[in-house]
């Protein structure tokens, strides 16, 4: 395990159980001794940096993406499942991003990453470019009944339940910091991925935990989200 | 119930705001008292027969309980470290420390009140007449009057408790939570609105939960019931309580004050429902603590459950007064006389009331003073007689004993709110009321509303008719109102609520007009007098309605005595500028939880454990050295000397990282950068030298060639997202084939220096061969170091053999451990930022923004040789041209000095004679030269090696030094190539 996300620090040994995903050394379950202690009050945090995300930035992006996934981009700000635990994201009209999300197969990111360095360099494609998000930016996972309140607290856009359907995107500042947040409800419960320059993780991360307060929310792991 | 003792509590159901299970017991001013929970402070001084609350700013006159809403000054004490607290809003809490304020001795023995004593002899605006004589007097007044000034201590050693800030977005935002507020959030809801209703008090209700209306109140509070019970109901109302409104500002942007948040809502229509301020009658010592608004009596009666007094008088000139004596004789207070102002009031159910109690009522009769209790702690009399004209009171006389006076003479609309929107407060004689002008355009305008009695509508059933056609209204402006339009209330045919003169003018003076800055209508009059005709210049002149209530029970008197005074008609004037704040905003508040962003390395953590003082670099945090600050000088000489004798790694992440990609690559770099790149061969390193429009030098970094089409440029640290935007400023312009990522956070960097350096490297597994013949200084190669993939680049910032080994951050840490671990052997140790900036300086080389400043050309700061003279463009290259040509002013140069010499200072002035030259810009002890050496700026005709010229320390002291060759260590450069 040679990879270590910005907060993994953030994290009790003497509360978590640390194990490998992905090459992260990750806080994977709860001690048994301390589950009593968490309650989930419809707040939870999870960092997911260990997950998988890479990104694209082309003219031809919308061909590279018909060619790989048989899929017509998203509008820009807004994210679609191209399969089961693989999220697109679309920032720019050339810019796209994809990401492993929770329930993904072990190969599909794999299939992801393979056909970028086959297809994505090639002169079928040119002058597109991949874009190193797994170490430019952390990921979060807020989910929970309070998430809109939560951000209302960190971010002066209007991110309530109704205003901010599920699967859009926003590129904006929250607690002054510059974060891409995607919405993908999870189990009928509104749930954000966060994306955060990994320099600043561990700034906002203090910042979710801070706004988190008030709420009861807690900071759960990733098999408590099911991810194994 | 709880035992809690207080001689004037009331039993239920009086007390709306109160759990009597519950007792709360705190001081003020050292003595122990006990309320309920759900008291305010001043309820629970009230419950306990105790009215005196403060000492009034100018004379020190005893002050109580005046409008029992937060909106005076009579009621400002200081609780524990905070002042200017309002004692009538203020809850009560277990152990609480309230202490009166502005006071000379004690509250109850107030020594400043002496001051009243010769009150004559300090009229309006006296202090602007009284202390700049005789010459030089200014100076002992000054600290006197800085004495006397300000209300409250401030205890510089409090600390602040949390507080934060959030962003809300409604549809329509209902200010004010009374019978029109609850109406129209009520009317909007339901016809498809999102409404957020703001409430300053604990539950909703406004003048509903303290106010009569009718005979039998019981009606009154069932209609209250049910619409709280409708409000509470209806899922598309959000209510806030105990939240102010203090603004309103553009595009119906609302600062929302709650006790521990501030909340930046942004509506997209407003209902203002945020009432009327009572006002005060104005008459001889109606200051006095007993004498007090008809609606605070009310609030302290059916809020509070708190009887006001034992024998009361009510002065009115409507209708509210008879609600108010008939309320007081439901508590138990004796009613001594009610008197009308007015002729005769309407035959109503309230005024048959009074006569079915038998209460004396004595009609165009007025207060013409009230007579106080020894010590002026209250009021123990009063003086009534009949009115004979306008302030004009008949010369008989008739005394009546009493401990309480309640008036109730009139309104004032709450309009601040509207007027921080434009709106405008102006006198309507006919009502003699201020009503607000202007509002007929916001409803299209800003989808803005006002409803209730901010319409001089007074009556219930009307208000309410009022909110609900303002809900509807707003409905309509969205196109939502599925219900049928109400009936709008017709607001020109309301009853009169206002007396046109409540004012009466005693021989002997105290009618206090501003209770804040104890002004009285002599006052007003004299600064009319005095040529201040105009509102806004006896409100500067005189000071009032600058007080704390900001004229809320002033403003209209105020508005009376001048105009009268000046001769001027009163209809039509309006009153002075409403500014926001309408209510007083906590600093606390408002600064509480800002965010500054703190940027991390990805090693950041192995420093702090590796025992590093960290230090900010632009918004990152670098670790300055390594060890304890009381050996830092130490420290820093021994980092240094391990990267010249053996190997050190310094965490160089903060440097800005972008990936330059494309067709155009080169020629982008090309125009960017002052150097040439067009023919970079791949795999090798060259400076970039960024310099601006005019020719300054900008930022500076390293540009690696991964292909023809790819390169790497690495920025100083603070620069990299300056020069991302600039790059990507400029490819807008250009619309060059490239593509720029900023990666300055997907790469760490470490850079491993030292005569050492090559062989840690090779005790990791490396699929690069790092020998000098295979990877020569200012190289790059790609490869993978125990299977990580890193990017190495040769350079010699420090002047010793090393790379920088850009890893992906999420590698850095354990990469970073690897390295440690490799060169433990070899006296590898980690080396901070002061070391590092000590080596390069020992080198020579600039760091830009330290030895260049905002206005520095390349010549000057000897970079001339970064410049590719004969390409045709880069930013700043014309500038640079034309500035070449002219006369030069000043050239970087190094200068040595002695070891045993007084280290001079970054900022140090160089000087020849006495004529100032330059400044130094860096400035340390090198231990491997053992002497002092810098960089300073010089004349230019000075920068040849040998010239002499002085430094000026901080203390005066002047050193004299000669330009010294650069590079200081290694001139050859032999030690970075081996």
């Amino acid at each position: 395990m040679t990879k270590q996300s910005p907060v993994a620090h953030k994290h009790d040994e003497n509360v978590y159980e640390f194990g490998e995903l992905n090459g992260y050394r990750v806080p994977l379950s709860i001690h048994d001794k301390t589950k009593g202690e968490f309650q989930n009050n419809g707040l939870t945090l999870c960092d997911m940096s260990s997950l998988n995300r890479l990104g694209y930035r082309g003219a031809l992006i919308d061909q590279w993406i018909m060619k790989n996934h048989q899929i017509e981009l998203p509008d820009i700000n807004q994210a679609c499942l191209i399969e089961r635990g693989l999220l697109l994201a679309r920032l720019s009209q050339t810019e796209i991003m994809m990401l492993e999300d929770i329930g993904a197969r072990e190969s599909d990111f794999a299939k992801v990453i393979d056909n970028s360095k086959t297809n994505v360099l090639s002169s079928e494609f040119p002058e597109t470019y991949l874009l190193p998000r797994q170490d430019s930016h952390a990921c979060f996972l807020m989910m929970g009944d309070h998430c809109a309140e939560l951000f209302s607290k960190l971010c002066a856009v209007d991110m309530s339940i109704d205003k901010f359907a599920n699967m859009s995107m926003l590129q904006t500042s929250m607690a002054r910091t510059s974060v891409i947040v995607i919405r993908n409800d999870r189990n009928d419960s509104p749930s954000y991925m966060i994306l955060i320059d990994t320099s600043l993780a561990e700034y906002l991360w203090d910042c979710l935990l801070d706004a988190m307060d008030e709420f009861g929310g807690i900071v759960t792991t990733a098999n408590m989200l099911g991810i194994e | 119930m709880n035992a809690c003792l207080n001689s004037m509590r009331l039993s239920q159901p009086t007390g709306l705001y109160l759990d009597r299970s519950k007792t709360i017991s705190f001081q003020f001013n050292g003595q122990n008292f006990q309320g309920f929970q759900g008291d305010t402070i001043a309820s629970a001084l009230a419950a306990n027969n105790y009215r005196l609350l403060s000492r009034s700013f100018k004379y020190h006159r005893p002050r109580g309980i005046l409008s029992m809403s937060g909106q005076d000054s009579n009621t400002l004490v200081q609780v524990g470290d905070e002042p200017n607290v309002r004692a009538d809003t203020r809850a009560i809490e277990e152990g609480m420390q309230v202490q009166a304020q502005n006071v000379i001795g004690s509250l109850e023995r107030d020594y400043g009140s002496l001051i009243g004593l010769i009150g004559r002899f300090l009229p309006v605006g006296f202090y602007y007449k009284a202390f700049y004589r005789p010459k030089g007097a200014w100076r002992y007044w000054e600290k006197l009057i800085r004495r006397m000034a300000g209300l409250g201590k401030i205890d510089l050693n409090s600390r602040s408790e949390y507080s934060d800030k959030q962003y809300r977005f409604t549809e329509l935002t209902v200010i004010g939570g009374g019978p029109a507020g609850m109406l129209a959030a009520l009317e909007a809801a339901e016809n498809g609105l999102k409404v957020v209703l703001v409430e300053e008090n604990p539950v909703l209700g406004g003048s509903l939960n303290y106010a009569r209306f009718v005979k039998e109140r019981d009606q009154i509070v069932a209609k209250t019931d049910e619409l709280l019970v409708a409000v509470r109901k209806q899922a598309n109302i959000e209510v806030i309580t105990q939240a102010q409104c203090t603004g309103w500002f553009e595009d119906n942007w609302l600062s929302i004050f709650t006790p521990q948040r501030l909340v930046k809502l942004r509506s997209k229509a407003v209902v203002i429902a945020s009432g009327s301020f009572e006002q005060p009658a104005v008459f001889r010592n109606n200051d006095l603590p007993g004498v007090m608004l008809g609606s605070s009596a009310q609030k302290l009666i059916r809020l509070y459950g708190v009887k006001p007094g034992k024998r009361a008088v009510v002065m009115t000139a409507n209708d509210d007064g008879y609600g108010v004596a008939l309320d007081l004789l439901d508590a138990g207070v004796e009613i001594a006389v009610l008197l009308d102002m007015r002729k005769q009031g309407p035959a109503t159910e309230l005024t048959q009331a009074i006569t079915d109690n038998k209460i004396d009522v004595l009609y165009e009769h007025a207060i013409y003073e009230a007579l106080a209790t020894p010590g002026n702690h209250g009021i123990r009399s009063l003086k009534l007689a009949a009115i004979t004209g306008e302030g004009q009171l008949s010369d008989t006389t008739r005394t009546i004993d009493c401990d309480l006076v309640c008036t109730s003479v009139g309104y004032t609309p709450a309009a601040q709110l509207i007027c921080h929107f434009g709106g405008k407060l102006v006198y309507d004689e006919a009502s003699a009321m201020l009503k607000l002008d202007g509002m007929s355009d916001y409803g299209s305008r800003d989808k803005a509303i006002v409803a209730g009695s901010l319409n001089a509508i007074f009556d219930l059933s009307q208000v309410m008719a009022d909110g609900l056609y303002a809900g509807w209204s707003v409905a309509s402006i969205f196109n939502s109102a599925t219900k049928a339009a109400p009936k709008q209330v017709n607001q020109a045919a309301q009853d009169k609520q206002n007396h046109p003169w409540p004012i009466f003018k005693h021989p002997k003076g105290k009618e206090f007009v501003d209770f804040d800055e104890d002004l009285q209508i002599d006052d007003i009059q004299q600064a009319v007098a005095e040529g201040y005709e105009d509102l806004n210049l006896v409100k500067r002149y005189s000071t009032v309605v600058m007080g704390p209530s900001q004229g809320r029970q002033s403003a209209l008197n105020n508005l009376r005595i001048a105009s009268r005074a000046a001769k001027e008609p009163l209809q039509g004037i309006s009153v002075t500028t409403q500014r926001p704040p309408f209510h007083p905003e906590p600093i606390q508040l408002l600064a509480g939880r800002s965010f500054q962003a703190v940027r991390r390395t990805a090693i950041h953590h192995r420093h702090i454990a590796l025992g590093a003082q960290m230090m900010p670099a632009g918004n990152w945090l670098r670790p300055a050295y390594y060890g304890k600050p009381e050996q830092s000088v130490k420290l820093i000489e021994q980092e240094a000397l391990s990267i010249r004798n053996k190997v050190g790694l310094i965490d160089v992440s903060t440097l800005g990282k972008l990936e330059i990609r494309g067709p155009d690559a080169a020629e982008f770099l090309n125009r960017m950068y002052t150097f040439a790149y067009i023919k970079q061969p791949l795999g090798r390193l060259r400076y970039v030298l960024m310099t601006d429009e005019t020719g300054v030098i900008s930022d500076d970094g390293i540009a690696a060639r991964f292909s023809d089409t790819h390169f790497y440029v690495s920025t100083t640290s603070g620069g990299s997202d300056t020069v991302y935007r600039s790059m990507l400023h400029w490819n807008a312009q250009w619309r060059l084939n490239v593509d720029i990522t900023n990666v300055t956070s997907a790469y760490a960097g470490i850079s491993i220096a030292g005569p050492a350096s090559r062989q840690v490297l090779e005790k990791l597994k490396c699929d690069v061969d790092l020998s000098a013949e295979a990877f020569s200084y200012s190289e790059v190669r790609s490869g993978q170091l125990n299977e990580i993939p890193v990017r190495l680049l040769r350079v010699g910032f420090v002047g010793e053999l090393g790379w920088e080994i850009h890893v992906p951050s999420s590698q850095a840490a354990y990469l970073w451990d690897l390295l440690l671990e490799a060169g433990w052997e070899f006296g590898c140790v980690p080396v901070g930022v002061e070391a590092q900036r000590l080596l390069r300086l020992e080198k020579g080389h600039i760091i830009v923004g330290q030895d260049t400043d905002a206005l520095t050309l390349p010549d000057e700061a000897a970079m001339s040789w970064a410049l590719a003279k004969k390409k045709p463009f880069h930013i700043g290259k014309r500038s640079i041209e034309i500035q070449a040509k002219q006369k030069q002013s000043r050239r970087l140069v190094g200068f040595t000095l002695p070891k045993n010499s007084k280290l001079p200072r970054e900022s140090n002035l160089t000087l020849i004679d006495d004529t100032i030259i330059g400044r130094l810009t860096s400035v340390a002890y090198s231990p491997v030269l053992d002497q002092i050496i810098g960089l300073a700026y010089v004349h230019p005709e000075l920068s040849e090696p040998g010239s002499l010229f002085d430094i000026k320390l901080s203390d005066g002291v002047r050193l004299s030094t000669e330009v010294a060759s650069i590079p200081f260590y290694d001139p050859e450069n032999l030690r970075q190539e081996l």
